[in-house]
């Protein structure tokens, strides 16, 4: 019953979507729609679990007064400050626009922008010359970021040309075979899933 | 104004907290990191709450749209998981994400990423007067095959099928060093725009 009746409803929902997809009859036709709903809603009612393991370990290295406990406080302040905000006033509200404006984004931005540092050393170590494949991987890259900045078209007037080139053509032949890939193992899996053969994300059996 | 300047000077001081991590970690950054921690995984609840729970509670209670409750209750039962004796229930959330998921992976993802993509690649390879396009055709057209080739793992690579999976690598390798090439442009152009700012919003030096 316990593992049994997950199965089950992951086969007949997904069933359910898939002929409702085939038949323009209108009572499968309000039933896809709602369906479409309620996964953002189920989706959404989620999201709290994540907030919930963040409090459960920050709480415990406070309570344990494990080193740089006093970050925790920090995290856990700033996650209840950004919860009572938002929910007393709506993402729309001026003082939650304020937060994300001159909070939220200026530290997205460069935490993004000092990981350009990172991966460009990291690729260093791991892209040099040793292998033809290395050599296209690095070449590649060289090219499309010289390409599209003003100094490629003055060092070379080609490079902005064989820049374009290889995002339009070796580029998309690659992500097309990689996209064409991962559909068919896709469409592999929900047979898998439909058919009740795939368990894996119920996790281990009690 | 004055309230403004305030604004800008904690963007300011967060945006150098952050930046300070490229010396070596201190306890600025570490603040900078815990606060941009908490406040984004706030910013997301807030996000799923008016987008999605606030509208369905609404429709619920006033346009009396009974319906939503359902989803909204298997939504809930995931949090079953922090009681051990009907921890199972939480498998019914997962059940109904993974079924809806797996409709529209069997539906609605054949046509844009599998059929489209396919019809995309069907191109003549002769273009009469035009070398260059021809030329590109074919690099298209073998590249996609040969890459797909890459993941054929029925019979052993060997001979023709290895010399293509070889070529089919080598595509991909392009690909990733232009999707590689790409983020980095765009992570600078991340750090340009924050450099921008302490220069011209914080120090005023910039105009």
């Amino acid at each position: 019953m316990k593992r049994e009746l997950p199965v089950v409803i992951t086969s007949v929902v997904a069933a359910l979507y898939v002929v409702a997809s085939f038949l323009d009859i209108k009572a499968f036709n309000v039933m896809k729609s709602h369906l479409d709903k309620w996964f953002l809603i189920i989706s959404a009612s989620t999201i709290l679990l994540g907030v919930i393991n963040l409090y459960v370990v920050h709480a415990s290295a406070i309570r344990r007064r494990k080193p740089g406990f006093v970050y925790s406080i920090i995290l856990l302040a700033a996650l209840a400050f950004t919860l009572i905000l938002g929910l007393q006033e709506t993402s729309q509200g001026r003082n939650y626009a304020q937060l994300y404006q001159y909070v939220l984004n200026p530290l997205s931005s460069t935490m993004y922008a000092i990981l350009c540092f990172y991966i460009a050393s990291a690729a260093y170590r791991a892209f040099r010359m040793r292998s033809v494949d290395a050599a296209l991987l690095l070449g590649t890259a060289v090219i499309v970021m010289i390409g599209v900045v003003p100094l490629g078209d003055v060092l070379w007037q080609g490079f902005p040309k064989l820049s374009q080139w290889l995002l339009d053509v070796p580029n998309t032949a690659g992500m097309r075979g990689i996209m064409i890939g991962a559909t068919l193992g896709a469409i592999a899996t929900g047979i898998r899933i439909l058919l009740g053969l795939e368990r894996s994300h119920f996790g281990r059996a009690e | 104004m004055q309230m403004q300047r305030v604004d800008i000077w904690i963007a300011a001081l967060l945006t150098l907290a952050m930046f300070s991590f490229l010396y070596k970690e201190n306890p600025f950054y570490r603040v900078a990191e815990h606060v941009f921690v908490g406040v984004a995984a706030g910013h997301g609840v807030i996000v799923a709450v008016d987008s999605y729970l606030r509208p369905t509670v609404k429709s619920v209670v006033k346009d009396d749209q009974y319906i939503y409750i359902i989803p909204l209750v298997i939504g809930l039962l995931i949090y079953t998981r922090y009681v051990k004796s009907v921890a199972w229930l939480s498998r019914i959330t997962i059940a109904f994400l993974v079924g809806i998921g797996a409709g529209i992976a069997l539906t609605r993802q054949i046509k844009p990423f599998f059929l489209d993509q396919i019809a995309a690649t069907i191109k003549p390879v002769w273009v009469a007067g035009k070398l260059g396009v021809s030329l590109n055709n074919i690099v298209l057209i073998t590249g996609v095959v040969a890459t797909l080739i890459y993941f054929f793992f029925t019979t052993s690579q060997k001979g023709v099928l290895k010399v293509t999976s070889t070529y089919g690598r080598w595509i991909m390798m392009i690909a990733f060093g232009a999707a590689f090439g790409n983020t980095v442009m765009s992570r600078i152009s991340l750090f340009l725009g924050r450099a921008q700012f302490l220069m011209k919003d914080f120090l005023g030096v910039l105009h």
